[in-house]
């Protein structure tokens, strides 16, 4: 090359070099400008969104992404005020590209969970709020977390998946070991599920941190009260009384345990004579359940029901007398006939007098 | 210089022509690159500084500055970049057919100024168009810079325009694929080369300023029931109705303004700008090129209503700011009006249709391609934009349905290309390419004489072939060899021959027999001519068998077949 073209040839090259200067001057003022009203905006949509003005709020959320589409808190607004505003497609989209970027994203995958069971789509739901469980959160990971989990657990029982939802609870149990009052939840819905057993040692296990937990004592109490257990219960209600004397429900469970105690006939501790006096009792509250229950029915009594009670009729109303051996046993298959046709008539009822009921299902076990 | 003019140019002597027109090409790219993004940074400075600016002041900003917008690009035009006017495709091919690849650079830079400023503040035009025009411009001075041959420097307006065009839309292949279609007729595996090397280049410094963005954030796309093709269909007879009627009405509004006394001009302009902005007051989504309220259609955030209502406005917006001569561009605007009456017909099947449906936002995107295809004609071009703006392969078969239907409506409504049209309103007469490729070709079949009377063996002998030669009455016969190679004897050849010896010896023997090129059937008539001049005669033969004679060709069989008629 001759001189004089080289020289023009570097003339093109550093015109090049100097517009690329040019450029990237021009765009970083342009990107600090659009940063500047993404954020304006961003603002604007958080107030809007504090004053429960969702729809505006959605349009600032909207201006700021449009000057920078790649910031996540943006689009995280956006597709919150979104789902709050009601357009779950829209907010799905946004979402789904969040998680694109990043699927460790707890927040987006706890978003995307809610929106799924908006959607009745069960199963995404689930999944989405174990990556949610599973994932990062930006802030309170522990809190967020169990947080979550119980949003879930709340969406298997409704969907009335037991077993999943006695593994989510017994999982929180295990992961919260020094919270006690997730502990305290996770015990009543364990119990709530028909895990007693795993309630109670969980009760206990709070008693054993904190013996003054009267809250917890009443849950005991509620625990060994559905394992059958009342004597238990009852001290267990009794110490919850003694912590927090206005518990109605640990109030209300002694006075459970002290009718059950006064009507069963299966305590060993029982002279016949007392054994036979309860199951008189039992027999008349049978009875009495049984016949109001008919009367309540308007005439529509199956005949082998109205003939049991006309038959047990005259042993109901006999005046009491000194009990003979064999008497007991008789009574009770009475009260226990009594007591199924008034449980298969009236079931509500019947389950109504609790003491009644466990007394007759201890009985005929 | 190539083409004329005076030029102090630079030279490159270590390279060949082809190679200094490789380097030239990604020189012309990154150029290109980095003015558009400078235009689409000018734009959007523009626009926050008018529009967005004085929209929180003024409650009628938004019809304060698309019209002051207008009145001061059009003045800008008309007093000092003249040659700043008209549609940037037709300034391209105007380049590449009459001025030998010069287009001013004073042309670039009134393009930038204007369009910005004519954009920015909110008129209904796209910078795609100016940002072709921009890249053609650049393209022009580097090739004039390094002195490019003449052939080459016509080819280097449409490489510019490529790279200016893909760089606007952040879409390579869109970018080569409609300069191929739309401007350069006919190409070589060289002048593709060159565009794809500008178009890449071009594309590699948007990105690199402004991020690996595309146009559009475009959500998965899935075809729910086959019979939502038919919807597609309805949607490409929509789009193919509408794009005739929005050319239509173009010419129309354009014809009739340019018949008003020129000091109008600014009138005009800023009558059009009033007008934008007073439908920008409702619906200010039509307000500049509108790809946040494309991206906003892609994501389901308008009702049907919402969308045809901003699909038909756009379009009269369009209609307007483009006949009063505002400068810019009608891609964005087209690709606008098309994605909202996409998405509004989207949004009604999606309630009427009786078997499922895709979302409306489907519809956007197919739609865009939709319009495109009608107005501009360029039918893969708006497939391949589809495809390459969505990334989406199972998109292919809606859009090629919609874009083909639409582009033949618009055919057959407006025989003429929207450019063509708008270079004959200018007064020039630009070939279209679209025209250049359905232009009939005389092929060798339709001109040849397929009956052919005397084909002499080259191993005959003279006497035999002269009595031969003679009986058929010709002057002149074929003449064929074992090897499939083909010659011709004349009648006085042999007699001369004859004269000379008895006549036994074999026509290979005793005449001097030259091989003859051959011609197929299927080959234009201009391979055909470039050999009879050499040649009164030539052989057509079978491409699989060359020894199988299909017929024979001459200058007079050409004529016949042209109809010209020789004293």
């Amino acid at each position: 090359m001759v001189a004089g073209t080289r020289r023009a040839f570097a003339a093109v090259i550093l015109s090049m070099a100097v517009l690329f200067a040019f450029t990237g001057f021009l765009v970083r003022a342009w990107r600090s400008g659009r940063s500047q009203r993404a954020n304006r905006h961003f603002e604007m949509g958080r107030q809007l969104a504090q004053q429960g003005r969702s729809d505006q709020a959605v349009e600032e959320y909207r201006a700021a992404l449009s000057f920078s589409p790649n910031d996540t808190r943006y689009r995280l607004a956006l597709a919150l005020a979104l789902m709050s505003f009601g357009r779950l497609d829209e907010a799905e989209a946004h979402l789904g590209e969040l998680r694109e970027s990043d699927p460790t994203n707890a927040v987006v995958n706890l978003a995307l969970a809610r929106i799924s069971v908006r959607q009745h789509d069960w199963d995404e739901a689930v999944l989405d709020y174990h990556r949610a469980i599973f994932g990062l959160w930006p802030e309170q990971p522990e809190k967020n977390r169990v947080q979550a989990r119980f949003e879930l657990v709340d969406l298997l029982m409704r969907r009335q998946k037991q077993k999943e939802v006695l593994a989510e609870l017994l999982e929180l149990a295990a992961e919260t070991p020094g919270d006690t009052a997730v502990q305290r939840r996770v015990a009543s819905l364990l119990l709530a599920n028909g895990a007693a057993r795993n309630a109670a040692d969980l009760y206990q296990s709070i008693l054993t941190a904190s013996p003054e937990d009267a809250a917890a004592w009443s849950g005991l109490g509620e625990a060994q009260f559905v394992q059958g257990d009342y004597p238990a219960a009852r001290a267990s209600f009794r110490k919850a009384l003694r912590w927090n004397s206005k518990d109605e429900q640990a109030r209300k469970g002694v006075a459970e345990c002290d009718e059950i105690a006064a009507l069963d006939p299966t305590q060993p501790t029982l002279s016949s004579g007392q054994r036979f006096g309860r199951a008189r009792e039992l027999l008349a509250r049978s009875f009495h359940g049984l016949e109001g229950c008919l009367a309540a029915s308007g005439g529509n009594t199956p005949a082998d029901v109205s003939t049991l009670v006309e038959s047990a009729r005259p042993v109901v109303d006999a005046k009491p007398r000194r009990h003979r051996e064999g008497d007991t046993p008789k009574v009770l298959a009475l009260a226990g006939e009594l007591w199924k046709s008034w449980d298969r008539v009236c079931p509500a009822a019947a389950r109504a007098d609790q003491a009644v009921a466990i007394v007759m299902g201890k009985v005929s076990n | 210089m190539p083409n004329g003019r005076t030029h102090k140019g630079l030279s490159l002597p270590a390279m060949s022509e082809t190679q200094r027109f490789l380097l030239l090409a990604i020189l012309i790219g990154i150029f290109a690159g980095l003015m558009v993004v400078c235009f689409h940074v000018a734009i959007d400075f523009l626009s926050w500084y008018s529009v967005g600016a004085l929209s929180q002041r003024l409650r009628y900003a938004r019809l304060i500055c698309p019209t002051a917008g207008a009145l001061v690009s059009v003045l800008l035009v008309r007093w000092f970049f003249r040659a700043a006017r008209g549609s940037g495709v037709n300034q391209t091919k105007a380049a590449l057919y009459i001025s030998d690849g010069h287009v001013p650079f004073s042309t670039v830079i009134g393009k930038f100024l204007t369009c910005s400023i004519s954009i920015g503040t909110g008129n209904s035009l796209g910078p795609e168009d100016p940002s072709l025009q921009m890249g053609a411009g650049i393209a022009s001075l580097l090739g004039r810079m390094f002195q490019v041959k003449r052939e080459n420097m016509r080819l280097i307006a449409p490489v510019g325009a490529a790279a200016g065009i893909a760089a606007a839309f952040n879409t390579p292949i869109t970018g080569v694929l409609f300069v191929m279609e739309e401007v350069v007729a006919a190409w070589n595996a060289g002048v593709v080369g060159s565009i794809m090397l500008a178009a890449v280049s071009a594309v590699v410094v948007v990105r690199w300023f402004l991020g690996n963005e595309p146009l559009f954030r475009v959500p998965e796309f899935e075809l729910r029931h086959p019979s939502e093709l038919v919807v597609y269909a309805i949607l490409g007879v929509a789009g193919g109705l509408l794009s005739a009627l929005f050319v239509k009405l173009i010419e129309k509004l354009k014809r009739r303004l340019e018949h008003l006394p020129s000091h109008t001009a600014y009138a005009q302009a800023g009558a059009a700008g009033l007008l934008v902005g007073v439908a920008g007051l409702w619906l200010p989504q039509i307000m500049g090129a509108g790809y946040d309220a494309i991206d906003s259609a892609l994501h389901d955030r308008f009702a049907w209503q919402a969308l045809l209502a901003l699909g038909l406005v756009k379009l009269a917006a369009t209609v307007v700011s483009f006949s009063a001569e505002i400068p810019g561009g009608m891609f964005a605007p087209t690709l606008f009006t098309g994605a909202m009456i996409g998405g509004g017909l989207g949004a009604l099947a999606n309630r009427y249709w009786p078997f499922p449906t895709s979302f409306a936002d489907a519809y956007v995107l197919v739609g865009m391609g939709t319009f495109f295809a009608g107005v501009f004609r360029a039918p893969m071009t708006s497939i391949f934009m589809v495809f390459e703006v969505s990334a989406s392969y199972v998109i292919i078969l809606p859009v090629m349905i919609a874009n083909t239907i639409s582009y033949f409506i618009s055919r057959t409504l407006h025989p003429v290309p929207f450019f063509t049209m708008l270079a004959q309103q200018e007064g020039v007469d630009l070939p279209s390419a679209e025209e250049q490729r359905s232009l009939p070709v005389l092929h060798v079949e339709e001109a040849m004489r397929a009956v052919v009377d005397v084909v002499l063996p080259a191993n005959l002998p003279v006497a035999e072939a002269a009595k031969q030669i003679e009986t058929a009455g010709e002057e002149r016969a074929l003449v064929t060899f074992a090897d499939g190679t083909w010659s011709t004897v004349t009648a006085e050849a042999l007699r001369a021959s004859l004269a000379e010896e008895n006549g036994t010896h074999a026509l290979k023997e005793a005449c001097r027999l030259e091989v003859l090129p051959r011609l197929y059937p299927d080959q234009s008539v201009d391979v055909a001519l470039r050999y009879l001049g050499a040649y009164p005669l030539l052989p057509v033969v079978n491409r699989a068998h060359p020894d199988q004679l299909e017929g024979v060709l001459s200058l007079e069989d050409i004529h016949r077949a042209y109809g010209i008629r020789r004293n």
